[in-house]
Formats: structure tokens, sequence, C-alpha cells
């Protein structure tokens, strides 16, 4: 009797392994130690499985309720209340309370430096704990992007109370296991090969989900792109997903076959060139115009994104919140017109088809990331189209971290860059234009109107809208709404204006998955990957 | 013999001394910078404040001297300090990476030997003839192939299409066939050719004409009175295999997604890692010091006459 009951157990156990629905998935490295405010290798996707936020932006990028369920904004925009959502247990069991949100928030922070590129964590006064399911956050002034940032996958999302070091540091020490309220848990990690997360039990949100079809979520460490699709069709892992495991090529290739299935995202952010009018040449408004009427987007989106990205005509795409332009037209491909405004200039075009000026050629650099293939083609081929209009684009590789330091210090005619997609877009990445650091920054600094662009920013960003002024659950304030909205138009359309941005493609996401995989909808995310919306 | 063992073990120190500094002052002075890759990977924008903070972390606001005493002092009780990017141990990473990569190494090492020396000796014996000519011309196509192309050829006929071993990971020793034949393969071809060369040298020499002459077989003759004379370069092509193999597995290892150090290296020096960088290329000079000590200690005991040169030179 004892060894049939023996028998069952181990039938019943052998089912449950076997039966448990796994998902592989290739990445390029190990998901770190999961800290919620660690950067670097602490992967964003892994973060954002594991932690939750007091909101979060839905599909669209809207801001949408996640462990607060409501929100008052009072005070002209200085004091959030949140009312949290009832009966969430982190991982372990421990509950979720104002407690909770205002111990992470303390040790957030007691690193302000280190999350000094998010205003909010400069803008914060104080948090204080109202009732056991209220909280209030307290800003030093108004700014429009806090629900935007409390959003962001790190640094703002919770850990359980308990995993937070005595001296609330969690930049010197990483947290005691990585326990927070999110769909999976990290449940194994082997370096360099892969790591482990599986279900939470106590996920509050599973029954949106039909509970979560994948029990146990592996992505497996493989770099090289090609050993990635190598293991795909040997079918040691089920899915690629993110624009930055799968070069473009590689995608192109895979769809064509029909084998996998292949999804693209609607776009994530933009890819554009910034254009440093401190050099003389530049500094001529009209001479920026000359030069976005000389490239023809389509011939590098066929050639290079075949297809698969579409041309960009604004730094923010319109599918993203508050990105429309009030009046703004963009300089649109035109060679003819391009010329006839180099003439007007002053320039004469000399037997060797380049513009000159006091028998000095027409001159630019272009700086790029050698080691980057789309840039270095996109490179060449903006050569090739200036030189058509007579201007000789001298190309500049550089190594990433020499490319960075060149773009920070505003030392370079045009470089490339990327906006930050949702939720940083466009509040957050505006509000960056003001501090050193940043390309935008370096680059609108020559320019004369600078000062008037960094007052509409601080107008824009510190005025007091109290766009969610209501509750979730009411409607939102559609007349601070409506003022944003014009708010930013405007000051979308003076930026515009300075051409100093010459948008080229709004980027997407891709996903290469086998058959039989369903629920796969790359959305506005760029760093996210939503496991527990798949099924089979 | 003993002694000149212990002269060249002593001499390996200097050795590291000076390619721990020359490694420490050239990355700091090739203009690269961690703290900015650091950013770039934190998707961080690189404020004064947020890039001053993590200089000071990295230790990299000091004076290159004081690091580079401060590293050292760490790096002779095997502490070479933690990954700027993981903040992990780096020599205890270095530890859980070394067997996959030295098993890699080793089958690779076994293979060069299993497979270039029976197919040299067929074609010194067999020259200009069928068999010689079908193994110069293997050798021919193997020393043209880099290995990440073998590699993925090896992959799409034996994982993909016939699906007889695995394409990745480190499950088994199976997981290490592919990766041991695209490392070896070229080194393995070299041998070949040497060994085939080196016996057609020595074949010419007057002892083997005596050999011949007092009615030994032509397969003795080969085995015993060729083949041991033309060790010599054998074993100084195979202790620098050795270190080319390990070298090899750097490439090798991101394709088959072996976790090993080549894998961990690469990824450290795509990030400018210093402490791995650093770690590396140590263990690296200690691989290839290691590897000249044992050919010379190896030379030492297959000739008498070098032994002697070299007591006498060390007493």
């Amino acid at each position: 009797m004892y060894k049939i009951l023996l028998s069952f157990l181990l039938l019943l156990n052998l089912q449950c392994i076997y039966g448990a629905n796994v998902l592989n998935v290739a990445v390029s490295q190990n998901v770190g130690d999961m800290n919620p405010q660690g950067y670097n290798f602490n992967q964003m996707y892994a973060q954002n499985m594991i932690y939750e936020g007091l909101v979060k932006t839905d599909k669209k990028g809207n801001i949408a309720p996640s462990l607060a369920i409501s929100w008052d904004i009072k005070d002209s925009g200085k004091t959030y209340i949140f009312h949290l959502r009832k009966n969430v247990l982190f991982s372990n069991g421990e509950p979720f309370n104002a407690q909770a949100v205002l111990k992470n928030f303390q040790s957030i922070l007691k690193n302000r430096l280190r999350h000094s590129w998010s205003a909010l964590v400069m803008t914060i006064d104080s948090v204080k704990v109202i009732d056991d399911y209220t909280i209030a956050l307290y800003l030093r002034h108004p700014y429009v992007a806090t629900l935007n940032e409390l959003s962001l996958v790190r640094p703002f999302r919770f850990i359980a109370p308990s995993m937070i070091p005595e001296d609330l540091d969690l930049e010197k020490h990483t947290p005691k296991k990585p326990i927070g309220t999110g769909p999976y848990m990290l449940t194994d990690t082997k370096i360099g090969i892969s790591d482990t997360f599986s279900k939470n039990p106590y996920y509050w949100d599973k029954d949106s989900y039909n509970g979560i079809y994948y029990d146990s979520i592996v992505t497996k460490v493989i770099i090289d792109p090609n050993a990635k699709l190598v293991a795909l069709k040997t079918k040691q892992v089920d899915m690629i997903y993110g624009s930055d495991s799968i070069p473009i090529e590689i995608f192109h290739n895979i769809a064509k076959t029909k084998q996998f299935q292949t999804f693209i995202s609607p776009p994530v952010f933009t890819t554009f060139l910034i254009i440093n009018p401190s050099n003389k040449i530049l500094q001529d408004k009209r001479m920026r115009e000359v030069i976005a009427m000389s490239i023809d987007k389509t011939k590098i989106i066929e050639s290079i994104y075949f297809g698969y990205q579409k041309e960009a005509s604004l730094l923010f795409s319109l599918n993203m919140p508050y990105s429309k332009p009030k009046s703004y037209t963009p300089p649109t491909y035109n060679k003819a017109k391009a010329i006839t405004l180099l003439e007007q200039m002053g320039y004469k075009r000399h037997s060797d088809g380049y513009f000159y000026k006091d028998n000095v050629q027409l001159s630019i650099a272009l700086h790029f990331i050698a080691n980057n293939p789309t840039q270095k083609s996109i490179a060449t081929i903006l050569q090739a189209q200036l030189k058509e209009v007579g201007i000789f684009l001298k190309l500049v590789p550089n190594e990433v971290t020499m490319y960075r330091k060149y773009q920070t210090q505003g030392q370079f005619d045009i470089c490339f860059s990327q906006t930050w997609g949702v939720p940083y877009e466009p509040f957050t990445f505006i509000n960056s234009m003001r501090h050193i650091g940043h390309a935008d920054y370096m680059a609108q600094k020559a320019l004369k109107e600078k000062p008037e662009i960094d007052k509409a920013i601080a107008n824009l960003i510190e005025s007091p809208y109290d766009i969610y002024a209501d509750s979730i659950n009411t409607k939102v304030n559609t007349q601070t709404k409506a003022k944003l909205d014009n708010n930013t138009a405007s000051f979308l359309d003076m930026l515009y204006q300075t051409q100093i941005y010459i948008p080229l493609t709004y980027d997407t996401n891709k996903a290469i998955a086998r058959q039989g995989i369903k629920g796969i909808a790359p959305d506005i995310h760029a760093f996210e990957i939503p496991f527990w919306e798949f099924y089979e | 013999m003993l002694r000149y063992i212990f002269y060249r073990i002593l001499m390996i120190i200097p050795i590291l001394l000076i390619a721990s500094f020359i490694i420490f002052y050239l990355l700091r002075l090739n203009n690269t910078d961690p703290v900015a890759q650091y950013l770039i990977n934190s998707n961080l924008p690189s404020t004064p404040e947020v890039i001053a903070t993590v200089r000071h972390e990295f230790g990299l606001d000091k004076p290159i001297l004081e690091q580079y005493i401060l590293w050292l002092k760490k790096a002779v009780v095997l502490d070479f300090g933690k990954s700027y990017m993981t903040d992990r141990d780096v020599w205890a990473d270095f530890l859980y990476y070394l067997p996959n990569t030295l098993l890699l190494a080793f089958m690779a090492f076994l293979l060069t030997l299993i497979v270039s020396i029976p197919l040299g000796i067929l074609a010194a014996y067999y020259r200009d003839r069928i068999p010689d000519f079908l193994i110069r011309f293997f050798c021919f196509i193997g020393v043209c192939m880099p290995n990440f192309w073998l590699a993925f050829l090896l992959i799409m006929l034996f994982s993909i299409t016939l699906g007889w071993l695995p394409a990745l990971g480190a499950d088994g020793v199976s997981s290490f066939i592919l990766p041991a034949i695209s490392v070896a393969f070229m080194s393995l071809c070299v041998n070949i050719r040497l060994i085939r060369s080196n016996m057609l040298e020595v074949s010419k020499e007057r002892h083997i004409t005596y050999a011949y002459l007092r009615g030994l077989k032509k397969g003795h003759v080969t085995l015993k009175h060729i083949f041991y004379n033309a060790l010599l370069p054998l074993i100084t092509a195979l202790g620098m295999h050795f270190g080319e193999l390990i070298g090899g597995a750097l490439i090798i290892e991101s394709i088959f997604a072996i976790p090993g150090i080549g894998y961990y290296s690469l990824q450290g020096i795509a990030n400018h890692d210093y402490p791995i960088i650093q770690c590396f290329v140590l263990l690296m000079c200690l691989v290839f010091s290691l590897c000249n000590m044992i050919i010379d200690i190896c030379y030492a005991l297959l000739d008498p006459r070098i032994r002697k040169n070299m007591e006498d030179s060390h007493v």
C-alpha cells in the first residue's frame, strides 16, 4: 500500500514537472541581481516582470493604475495623494501597503544623486503615510511628468520591505532576494547560461490573463544573433524578442521563410540626426534646412530597414501622447530647392561637384558609432545624397564611449541620436534638453533661441497642470488636458522650427517566435516584454 | 634540471608584473571610458553629477599610479576586484567560467594531437602520392577557413540538418564536439603540414640512410627514427597551439553559447570592464608563459644536448 501511494505521488510529481508550460527565450545576457533601483546589467524587461509601481502606462502610452487604484493632485500639482490597491501581496507573502511604499521611496531618495537623471527624484520633497492604504507625495514644485516617471521600470518600483537593507541603501547592497508584486518571480540564475522565472502565486491581476499560461519563463543567454537564430531553429528556444536581439537582416530573412511567426511593434522611438549650430556653417538656419531637404529618407528605409520601419517626419511619433505640433510642417526631400538655397546663400558650385564659398569647400562632419552597422550604412547613404546637392559630408567613425563623450561635450557637427520612448516621451525627454550631458542641450546651446526654449520647457514642465486631477475612475480634467496639449504643441513648433533635428526613422520592436505561441503583440514599450500575455 | 625549472618559474613573476603594468596603463590611456559605457548600458544620460559619482565608485578618480598600486596589492592575493558592469567578483567569475574553457581547449588539443600526428606521418610516408595529395588539400582548406565560419557550417550540418549534436550550450561532452572541431581545425591542419615537412627534412639525414642500409623496415624507420627526431619543432608548435586554442575559444564560445572565459572576456572587452580585461590579459600571459616553460622543459627532456646546455648555463 505504501509503495502504491509513493508511486502515485511520484507520478503526480512527474506530471507536475512535465505538464508545466515553459517558454524559452533567447537573450543576450543574464538579468542581473534584480535590484529594483539598479541600472546596467539589471535587465529592464526582467525588472518589469518582478516589480510593479504605483502606476503604469497602457499600450497607447497613457497612464493607467497599477498598485495605486486612484490618485488626487492638490496644491497646484505639488501634492499627489495615491490610494493603494488592497489585498496585494509580495511574492513571499508580505503585504503591500503604504509602509512598504514609504520604505521603498526612502531607499530611492537615499541615493538621489544616482537617480538624478530623473527630474522627479530631484523634485520630491517628502513622502508621508496617510493611512494603511494612502500615501502622499510632496513635490518642491509642480512637475508635469510625475506620473510618467512613476511608471518607469526603475527606480520607482517596489520590493518587499523585508528585502531592503537596514541602512535603506540599495546602491551599496543588493537586495537579499528580488521579491516584488509582479506576475513572475526570479527562481534560478545560472551565470552565463540562463535565468528562470516562475509565476508569482500571489499575483493580484492574474485573472486578467486567464491565470497566466506560462508557468516558467527561461531566458537563455546567447550573445551571437546568428546563434540565437540557430537556437530557434533547433528548438532550444521558442522566441527572440527585442530589436537589440535581432538584427534587421536576420528578421527580414526569417520573415520571408514563414517558418516562424514574426512581429513588428508600432514606433517605439525615433532615430534622428542632431545638427550642432556651434559650427559656423551650420549657424545659418537655411543651411540646416538645406541638409534636411537633401536627405531622401525613403532610400534609407528601403535599403537599410527593408521597409520594416517608417520614415520619420517629426521628432516624436504621432502615436505617442502629446506629440502633435501646432502648425509646423517639416521640410521634405527637394534637391532642386536645396541647391537654389545654397546659391542664394552665396555658395558657388565648382567642377568637382561641391559648393564653395571664399574658396573653402562646403564640408560638414557626421559622427557615428564605428561598430554600429546601421549607423555606418546610413552615414554612407547620407554622404552620397549630400554629395548630389554639393555638400561634402565627412564621415567620422567613433568608438561608442568616445562618441558619447563627443556628444555630451558638443564636439560634433551632426550626429545620430534616439528619443527614449514611452513613458519618457515627450516630457522627460524634453526636460532633459535643459541639462548638460545631453547632445540636445549641447546642440541647442548654440542657438540664439536657447533662453526662450529653456523658458518654454520650464513653463511646460513646471506648470501646475492637473491633467490627472481626478481619480482614474472618473474623467480626466479635459480643460487642463487641452491646455497641456496646446502648450506642448506650441513648444514643439518652437523646437522643430530651429531645424536642428532631422528625424530619420521611427524604430520598431521586433519579435520572432515559433508557430503556436499566441498573444504576442509588441507595443510601444521598448523595454518591456509582456510574457504574462502569451499563451498557446 | 630542478634548479632550471625553479629559475623559469621565478622568471614568470617579472613577466606578469611588466604585463600587468603595461595593460593597466594602456587601458587608461586609450581614451575609451568605462563610466560612459556603464551609463550607456544603463540607459542613463551622462550628466556631470552621475559621471562623477560613478567614476568615484569605480576608483577611476585617483591618479593612475595609485590605482595600479591599489589593484596590485589585491591582485597578488588573487583579488581582481569587482566587475564595473555586474558588480560581481572577477576572480570568482573566472573560476566559474574556467572549467568550460579548459575542457574546450583540452578537447581541441587532444583532437589536434589525435588527428595531426597520424595524418602528418601518413603524408610524409606517402610523399607525393594520392594520400599525401588528399591530406595536403585537406590542410589547405583547413588553413584557409576561419573558425567562426566553420562553426556555422558544422552547426548547419550536424545540428540543424542532421540533428545529431547540440548546437548550443555546455550540457555534457557532446556539446563540446562541434566547438572543439571548430577551434582545433586550423591548428591541426598547420600541425599536419609541420609534421610532414619536419619528417621529410629528417628523412634526408644520413642516419636515416644508414638505418635503411642496416635493413630496417620503412615503417619502423618512419616511426622510430624519423618521427622521433621530427618531434622537437612540433612541441614548440603544440605549446603555441594551446594558447591559440584558448584564444580561439573567444569567438567560438560566443557562437556555441558556451559559458567560458571567452564569453566572459568578450563581454568585459566590449564593456571596457577594466577589472575583467586586466585579469584576462594576466591569465593569458600566465598561460603563454607556462606553455613556453613546459616546451623548454620538454626540449630538455627529449634532447640531452639541450639539457646539458641548460644545466651549464644555470649552474
